[in-house]
């Protein structure tokens, strides 16, 4: 095993520098490198880690350091480093609740008036009753009748999360395949990312018949493997290696893609997203993930001086 | 002359688990905010310098009570700490 990198995030408070060290030192890590500053107001730490000596599972080690990042406050992200210094080439994005402040599905199921069975039936897929196909089958179908215009009228209520706008300029500016690989629905993804500039999105279809929904659906976007399987595809189409992949997300569904990518961040994630993303991100504000990714200045001034190592 | 809360210190000694955490836990208990950080191990000796900001800290006794804890817990872990407050550089 060779070296980590451990990267801190956030709002400036005391103790980010005693927290994370404190833990390292418990498991008996040893700390090589550590370059931290106070950048653009926020507080960035990089650590390189010598972790070939440690007193527990890597793993153990590795949601240690992510519990202490939730409980400072700050993003945290713990990479290998070989796999932290691959330059990231291609972000993809979920949709609800990372991009866009709106649930679509929930919002749909108002407008159709049957909002309260809609969220039942998501309940019971969060809890593992039914597949995410089946759930999502059976949300549409109650969706039927619903008029196009309440969709389309839907779209301009859209709101992006803090700073996404300025997150994917800069991500497009440093060169990057950007990506939306949602399981709603592509009225949604496509309106947003033209908005942005997005250069692939990979979402489900509502089928609609003489101006009303039929509550039927094509797409296989539908679970967690097949978000995966879309973004291994635009990988494959641009040539690049998953590991040069970037992933955000915050729900189950993301799970795969966040653990397959190079660098799977979790943004306002749920419990169970926690174990399987390399950075965890839970400020509002998605800038944050610039400086985890490496293209925006922050880290790049930080890590300038690691380099010369 | 004019105010600053700020302090340097340089730590240095034979590198170990531990070294980082020892300092920067004392730093935090006495409220202190690190704003800069730089660290690195050469041939195995430990060198680390930090600015830190410590809210109030005019009064000499309290640069006193700050350099005697950090001196302590340096001769516990093995480490030359040496700190200059920023306003007598």
């Amino acid at each position: 095993m060779g070296n980590i990198i451990v990267t801190s995030i956030g709002r400036d408070r005391p103790g980010i520098v005693a927290g994370i060290s404190n833990i390292l030192y418990q498991h008996n890590a040893n700390i090589l490198k550590t370059r931290a500053s106070i950048l653009g107001g926020l507080f960035v730490m990089v650590m390189v880690v010598d972790v070939s000596k440690i007193n527990l599972k890597l793993e153990e080690l590795v949601s240690k350091l992510k519990e202490k990042g939730i409980e400072l406050g700050s993003g945290i992200s713990v990479e290998d480093e070989k796999v932290y210094r691959r330059k990231k080439k291609l972000i993809a994005f979920d949709l609800d609740g990372t991009l866009i402040k709106m649930e679509t599905l929930d919002e749909l199921a108002k407008a159709a008036g049957v909002y309260d069975e809609v969220k039942k039936i998501t309940r019971m897929a969060m809890e593992g009753k039914i597949g995410f196909r089946e759930a999502l089958k059976k949300r549409v179908k109650l969706l039927k009748n619903l008029p196009v215009e309440e969709v389309e009228k839907l779209k301009e209520r859209i709101e992006f999360n803090v700073g996404v706008q300025d997150l994917v300029k800069e991500l497009k500016k440093a060169g990057f395949v950007t990506a939306i690989i949602t399981g709603g629905f592509d009225v949604f993804a496509n309106y947003v990312a033209e908005k942005l500039g997005i250069d692939y999105v990979y979402a489900n279809r509502l089928i609609v018949r003489k101006g009303v929904l039929t509550g039927e659906f094509e797409g296989k976007i539908v679970s967690a493997r097949s978000k995966l399987k879309a973004l291994a595809e635009i990988a494959k189409k641009e040539g690049i290696s998953l590991s040069e992949c970037v992933a955000v997300g915050d729900g189950a569904n993301d799970i795969f893609i966040l653990k397959s990518s190079g660098l799977g961040i979790g943004y306002k994630p749920k419990k169970v997203v926690e174990n399987h993303a390399k950075a965890l991100v839970n400020s509002e504000d998605l800038r944050t993930i610039m400086a985890f990714i490496g293209g925006g200045q922050i880290r790049k001034d930080v890590i300038r001086k690691l380099k010369r190592r | 002359m004019e105010k600053d809360d700020r302090v340097v210190i340089v730590a240095v000694g034979k590198d170990k688990p531990g070294l980082i955490a020892g300092v920067t836990s004392i730093i935090s208990e006495l409220n202190g905010n690190i704003e800069d950080m730089d660290q690195v191990v050469l041939q195995e000796v430990f060198i680390m310098s930090l600015i830190v900001r410590f809210l109030n800290l005019e009064t000499k006794e309290k640069i006193e009570r700050l350099m005697d804890m950090l001196n302590r817990e340096g001769e516990k872990l093995g480490l030359k700490v040496h700190v200059y407050p920023l306003s007598r550089l």
